[in-house]
């Protein structure tokens, strides 16, 4: 029982610290992003 | 409760295994061509739908569509050659295609709201290796020209081009990246995101981050809020790929006509280009138009060889699209053809082609100051599709093709 719940506890930090990680990129994608684009109206 | 729920050693390997998935995915994702059916950048899948496409993508819609046979045309530059005010299925790009026929590939990249000659040019730079037979072609109205580096939109992809290998940046260009004069007073204040611009690229060549979140968009789910669908429900959740543009047939040019005459802004955008040209072109005592601005006209000189290499130059056509001549008068006209022969003339002496027929235009080509509906777009496939063939026969392009 012991050691089910320790795996799962593992299982458990090892996915969200995937997902963690997927968001760090994500994060670096939208701040990345022009805030507004710039369109000008001359042409 | 005994201690932290999570294994901060497990959570630790988590972030590392998760953040460099998505590093590898992102560069998997710019090493494939994922756009269905490309035919140009709709305001879906460019800046008006805060949608950034990279580099490496366009260099992948080339690459997937066009056998290395063929004589690849790039077509860039600005809204023009976009084809706006064109619906898809008449875009003259597609008109383009067809009267050069099949020895010719045609690939838009035109972008709206881009400075030409936009990023197509360093696509067309990075694939002359490995397209032996290219033609790059760009619209140009006035002076609007500038390298990409100071494009407000898209100067991402300048430091991507140089970061990532796909062009040989001269140390000129690079010297000259963010320190020349800009034509639009709104870019001086947003100089300092030029070097976030900068250091973007830079991270992004090592983590790819704007491939993989491009191709999420794209497919699946876009995350970035923005004016598309408005008609939908969270609308801008949808993938990119089902945007098309929204344009449909021109109304009656009656009704454009009643348009342009209550439309103060596309007025005053006609008037400051009409100013611009009498800053650099006059009438000398004798009738004759000449340069006025001879610094300017340096200037231009020196933007000429920071934006197109010497390696390209022969292989590069500059189209002229007249402004829509229901907007001027007779000497306001004169004062704009007079801008672009001096402008022609200073692009031929830099060894680039220039095609230029103000006359065959008329008011009814126009869906606004100077974008063009179907009819003018026809004329400029036409035009320019002749051009296209004088070029590719003295380049000795049709010797081998086929």
């Amino acid at each position: 029982m012991k050691i089910e719940s320790k795996l799962l506890r593992c299982l458990l930090s090892l996915a969200l610290g995937i997902l963690t990680g997927i968001f760090f990129h994500y994060l670096l994608y939208r701040i990345s992003l022009p805030t507004e684009p710039f369109i000008y109206s001359s042409f | 409760m005994k201690g932290n729920f999570l294994k901060s050693r497990w959570f630790l390997m988590g972030i590392a295994i998760g953040f460099a998935t998505c590093c590898l995915l992102g560069r998997q994702a710019g090493r494939r061509n994922f756009y269905e059916h490309f035919l140009r950048f709709n305001p879906y899948i460019s800046a008006w739908g805060k949608y950034y496409p990279t580099m490496a993508q366009m260099r992948q819609i080339v690459l997937a569509e066009c056998p290395r046979d063929k004589i690849l045309v790039i077509i860039g530059g600005n809204s023009v050659f976009y084809g706006a005010g064109q619906p898809d299925e008449l875009v003259w790009t597609k008109s383009l295609q067809q009267k050069l026929g099949d020895r010719y590939h045609v690939v838009n990249f035109a972008l709206q709201a881009s400075l030409p000659p936009g990023p197509a040019i360093l696509v067309a730079e990075s694939l002359s290796g490995t397209y032996p037979k290219v033609i790059f072609v760009f619209d140009s109205v006035g002076f609007a020209l500038r390298q990409l580096s100071l494009d407000p939109n898209y100067r991402r992809m300048f430091w991507e081009a140089h970061d990532n290998g796909f062009v040989k940046m001269t140390p000129e260009r690079l010297e000259n990246a963010t320190h020349l004069p800009n034509i639009y007073p709104e870019l001086e204040e947003m100089r300092g995101e030029i070097f976030e611009a900068r250091d973007g690229a830079a991270l992004d060549s090592w983590l790819h981050f704007q491939d993989l979140w491009d191709l999420v968009s794209y497919r699946h789910v876009s995350t970035v809020w923005s004016n598309v669908f408005p008609d939908q429900w969270l609308g801008f959740m949808r993938p990119k790929r089902d945007g098309t543009d929204p344009t449909g047939m021109p109304q009656s040019l009656a009704a454009r006509r009643v348009k342009w005459a209550n439309d103060q802004v596309q007025r005053q955008n006609w008037q400051n280009v009409l100013d611009s040209a009498r800053r650099e072109v006059a009438l000398d005592p004798s009738g004759k138009w000449v340069e006025i601005n001879e610094q300017s006209w340096k200037m231009f000189d020196k933007i000429i060889s920071l934006c197109v290499p010497v390696d390209i130059r022969s292989r590069t056509l500059v189209v002229f699209t007249p402004m829509n001549p229901g907007f001027y008068d007779e000497n306001g006209r004169q004062a704009l053809i007079a801008l672009d022969d001096f402008t022609s003339r200073h692009y031929e002496a830099a060894g680039i082609s220039t095609a230029m027929r103000d006359s065959i235009f008329t008011d009814e080509d126009y869906q606004d100051s100077v974008h063009l509906v179907p009819s003018g777009g026809e004329k400029i496939a036409a035009m320019t599709a002749a051009k296209i063939k004088e070029m590719a026969a003295g380049l000795g392009y049709l010797d081998t093709a086929k």
